[in-house]
């Protein structure tokens, strides 16, 4: 599949007064799996409908290769498209479903056949062609959905929450398939999703939306390791957010009472009005016996306080600490043989490093 | 029961009153039933065999007669001609209910209303009504032949009436609303992903409507069709107060001749006829739209 990169600069569109997105500027370069992230109205579908040409925008541009397709109808764009239901034709066999977009190009006949073979192969769905959509599950649909949208090699495949109906097991399953068809064919998908871990399992980058803008864009560990703003850290997991003042002490740092926390960064979000927050992953917490102090090097943060809330989920252990915060420290420990579980009441000391911390201030 | 207010569950357990709730469905169909058993059932079979007895002394005897009324050249030539009407009726009801019924997909709010209103309303206002208002549109004296008139493209009235154009466009009136509202419940049930995905697919507007659109709309079109030609074939107001001498349907000729020449084993024979027809068609609509329930 040849390159290109897709440009776009400052996408606005609005139904009846609202924007649902505004100003939305990306770069997608060629064979990159790029994930627009984000809760629902957030405007990522939207993005997404605008790129595939459903969607006119009000402003703004898309470009491919450098061409203006902004307002090009999405017939013309000559990009695949993979649905949330998978919009597969009903009374079209599995191998018509995928020769469609063939024969939509006046391919000859042994070319569509020869080309359909490759893509069922590609999907594992050899055997299939004679079924109607109707008598496959849903995983094999979805299998349909992808080749029908790879078999004439569009440049861009475009994805819209492709695995939303899909229960959790056979969505992994479909994650890493569709990823391994993506790096196998080369093939650039900008793939929209609400599921944080399904974006981060599979792209090369993410783009969280929110509120019709983009929140944050670029790898998925940096977002989720250097998340930009409280939303973006609080999207794509669990995070603890300590409240307390950022007057005076230093310039990365909080206080709570007697108690100070150090950041190794800090970052203005105009969503606070005073005050600001300690962002911590509760993964980055090293918890243990009262007097002790967890991990080993120095300029830790650490805080007493008291167990009061034990979840045990198998491949770890979160806790709910209280250390007279306002919310509870969620702190996970993983269950590796050496943690001993704390009871529900027991005192406990907890440590992270400045480095893993984000103070987030109204500036 | 003296306790007005007691509850249901309060009823249930003391044993007394009738608890609707756990009757069979079937039960509550009794009354229907029997209503048409004995009022439309019973007298059809009676009426059968007491006009066709008459015919004949043995089962074979009456095959016979049967057999040579429905051969006989008269009636042949009107069950042709019933047929044929049916047919064209059916047709271009078909043509002009697709697109009004695709509209009232496509539209919204206000405007889908209106269109159902339209297509409806015709739907209860009585076929006698309905096709005195046709007669003063396509009279001689009518509507239209004053504005063909008065533009100056004709110079002399047009008879539009008492031919069979005008039993046409007077019956696919008539009927077409059972044709609109069963293509458009069949294409309100297609779901539009399917087009935006084949535009997405790089088809054009008509490769859509001819590999997607119109295959998935088949069977509405099909049971919509039998519909139509089922309740054309039978049709008698219309073509009767429409029609030209020449325009004579099966039912036309049944009430001739229950009503004029007092024939009534000939008017049975046919009715039997139209019955068995319209039982025909009928099995073959149930069975489309059993198939469409399984795929829906």
């Amino acid at each position: 599949m040849d390159g290109g990169s897709l440009q776009i600069t400052g996408l606005t569109k609005q139904y009846s007064g609202v924007k649902v997105v505004s100003e939305v500027s990306l770069t997608i370069p060629s064979g990159q799996f790029f994930s627009l992230l984000g809760p629902s109205g957030s405007g990522k579908t939207t993005t997404l409908m605008m790129v595939a040409g459903f969607a006119d925008p009000d402003g703004g541009r898309i470009a491919f290769k450098d061409r203006d397709i902004t307002h090009l109808p999405p017939q013309h764009r000559n990009f695949g498209m993979v649905f949330q239901n998978y919009a597969l034709f009903p009374h079209l066999s599995v191998a018509q479903n995928v020769a469609f977009p063939l024969q939509v190009r006046g391919e000859k006949k042994a070319v569509v056949a020869e080309r359909v073979a490759w893509a069922l192969d590609v999907v594992r769905l050899t055997g299939f062609e004679a079924r109607l959509p109707g008598a496959l599950s849903g995983g094999q649909q979805q299998r349909v959905a992808l080749a029908r949208a790879v078999v004439y090699e569009p440049p861009i495949v475009l994805m819209d929450e492709p695995l939303g109906a899909l229960d959790k097991n056979l969505r992994y399953q479909m994650q890493v398939e569709i990823k391994e068809i993506q790096k196998r064919l080369g093939m650039t998908v900008i793939y929209v999703t609400h599921d944080q871990e399904e974006a981060m399992n599979m792209s090369d980058m993410i783009a969280i939306m929110n509120h019709g803008q983009v929140e944050q864009m670029g790898v998925p560990t940096e977002v989720y390791e250097h998340p930009s703003s409280i939303f973006a850290g609080k999207f794509l997991g669990e995070a603890n957010l300590i409240v307390g003042d950022v007057n005076g002490s230093g310039p990365r740092t909080l206080t709570h009472g007697e108690v100070r926390f150090d950041a190794a960064r800090s970052i203005v979000d105009p969503t606070l009005t005073s005050g600001g927050r300690h962002f911590i992953r509760p993964e980055k917490i090293g918890i243990d016996k009262a007097g002790k102090i967890p991990g080993n090097s120095g300029d830790l943060n650490r805080v007493i306080g008291t167990v009061r809330r034990v979840s045990f989920l198998g491949h770890l252990v979160r806790y709910g600490v209280d250390i007279g915060a306002d919310d509870l420290l969620t702190v996970d420990a993983h269950n590796n043989g050496d943690h001993v579980i704390f009871a529900d009441g027991e005192d406990v000391a907890a440590a992270w490093h400045p480095r893993d911390s984000v103070l987030y201030h109204h500036g | 029961m003296a306790d007005v207010a007691g509850d249901t569950v309060a009823g249930r357990q003391r044993g007394t009153g009738l608890d609707l709730a756990r009757l069979d469905p079937a039960v509550l169909a009794i009354p229907m039933a029997g209503l048409l058993l004995f009022m439309f059932v019973a007298p059809i079979i009676w009426f059968f065999i007491q006009t066709l007895s008459e015919t004949g002394d043995s089962l074979a005897a009456i095959a016979g007669t049967v057999w040579g009324v429905l051969s006989s050249s008269t009636i042949r030539g009107v069950i042709i001609h019933t047929n044929w009407i049916s047919l064209i009726v059916t047709m271009v009801a078909l043509i002009v209910a697709y697109p009004i019924a695709y509209t009232m997909t496509r539209v919204k709010g206000l405007l889908v209303t209106l269109l159902i209103m339209s297509v409806v309303l015709p739907y209860f206002t009585s076929i006698i009504v309905r096709t005195y208002s046709w007669m003063v549109i396509l009279g001689r004296q009518g509507l239209l032949n004053d504005l063909l008139l008065g533009i100056g493209l004709v110079d002399e009235p047009v008879s539009f009436m008492y031919n069979t154009f005008a039993v046409v466009i007077g019956m696919t009136y008539v009927l077409l609303p059972y044709l609109v509202l069963t293509l458009y419940a069949t294409m309100r049930g297609i779901d539009p992903n399917l087009l935006k995905a084949a535009r997405g697919l790089g088809a054009s507007g008509f490769y859509i409507f001819w590999r997607i659109y119109l295959p998935l709309t088949l069977n509405g079109v099909f049971a919509g069709c039998l519909i139509v030609f089922i309740l054309a074939i039978g049709f008698f107001v219309t073509p009767a107060l429409m029609g030209g001498p020449k325009d004579v349907m099966i039912a036309m000729l049944i009430e001739r001749d229950v009503e004029l020449t007092q024939n009534w084993p000939l008017a049975s024979i046919m009715s039997l006829f139209l019955l068995a027809v319209t039982l025909v068609l009928y099995a073959i609509y149930y069975r489309f739209a059993n198939i469409e329930k399984m795929m829906g």
